[in-house]
């Protein structure tokens, strides 16, 4: 694993998959989940920081920008931006630290960044996208093609999902994924990482 | 257009490293609000703007207006026509109607005698008619 210099958190690993730089932080369920506060627990890399909760704990409020709307399971401010924490999806396993890349799912991590997305745009604020499974928390950097696509094509997915007027970000994940595949320069990194 | 920022990094004490993107704001009348801070931040509304459309908008009208104008423009125009060299007259490829018979005497020909009741003004009915002249 390397341990990565970025600004002095201590990401166990990090990778780049379909266009997005993913910082990997592994940790043990069985103590963080005993852990007592929210940031402690559900982002343990941050734990001691001053990130606090932008609503209570278990409340979820939804954001919009254009057609896309999101729930994201928790939004922080935590200095100059904010944290967009996601916990749901993904099938609840366990990533193995030496094999994760393999047991990457594309669809959650766009999820996620989606999710951002709608809580950057009606915030207005720099809006950092995060997920928490069930023993890492990753940190997500999008290239340009993947924030292109992803702003560019919530019409499209509009449409394709039957004309809803709002399109969630599990909607716009699925409607993207397999353009993102196609791009060029990400389907050759995607068959060097196969 | 709307503006996203996405936060590359994350620092222990804030996000660093901004990626920016734009969101197209989707159709008029969606169901999206901006944020009470985007509206502070794009300022009052310019003088006359309006969130509703007003009646008659130029998008719907404008075919409608186009074709108003020419209309009256043809009008005007077979008005002014009319006004400087009379009334239109037929092109020479329409097929002219036949000429009036004049009701004198053809030059050259004699009249062919007509009965006395013939001399009778065609508006005329026996009514009115003098008897003497009837017999």
């Amino acid at each position: 694993m390397n341990d990565s210099t970025t600004a002095a958190l201590r990401w166990h690993d990090e990778a780049e998959v379909l266009g997005v730089r993913v910082r990997v932080f592994f940790f043990d369920p069985a103590e963080v989940d005993a852990r007592p506060d929210f940031i402690g627990r559900q982002l343990p890399i941050l734990q001691g920081t001053a990130a606090r909760l932008l609503v209570p704990e278990g409340q979820r409020d939804t954001y919009r920008v254009g057609g896309l709307q999101a729930q994201p399971d928790a939004v922080l401010a935590h200095g100059n931006g904010l944290l967009c924490l996601s916990w749901r999806g993904g099938d609840g396993r366990a990533l193995d630290a030496a094999r994760w890349r393999q047991q990457w799912r594309a669809d959650v991590m766009l999820q996620a960044i989606a999710t951002a997305m709608a809580v950057a745009g009606q915030l207005q604020r720099p809006t950092a996208a995060l997920w928490r499974g069930a023993n890492l928390l990753c940190q997500f950097d999008p290239g340009p093609p993947v924030l292109e696509c992803l702003a560019s094509n919530i019409p499209a997915a509009q449409r394709y999902w039957d004309g809803v007027a709002q399109v969630s970000p599990a909607q716009l994940a699925s409607f993207c994924e397999p353009r993102l595949r196609v791009l060029p320069g990400l389907a050759a990194e995607a068959l060097h990482a196969a | 257009m709307i503006q996203v920022q996405i936060a590359s990094q994350l620092t222990a004490t804030g996000v660093d490293g901004v990626r920016w993107v734009l969101v197209d704001p989707g159709e008029p009348g969606s169901t999206s609000t901006p944020s009470p801070e985007a509206a502070a931040a794009a300022g009052p509304a310019p003088a006359g703007a309006s969130d509703e459309a007003p009646q008659g908008a130029p998008g719907r009208s404008l075919p409608l207006l186009k074709l108003m104008v020419v209309g009256l423009g043809i009008v005007l125009a077979l008005w002014l026509a009319q006004a400087l060299h009379g009334p239109a007259r037929l092109p020479a490829w329409f097929p002219a109607e036949p000429p009036v018979p004049a009701r004198g005497p053809v030059p050259g020909r004699a009249a062919p005698p007509s009965p006395a009741a013939s001399a009778v003004e065609p508006g005329l009915t026996t009514s009115t008619m003098q008897p003497d002249l009837a017999a």
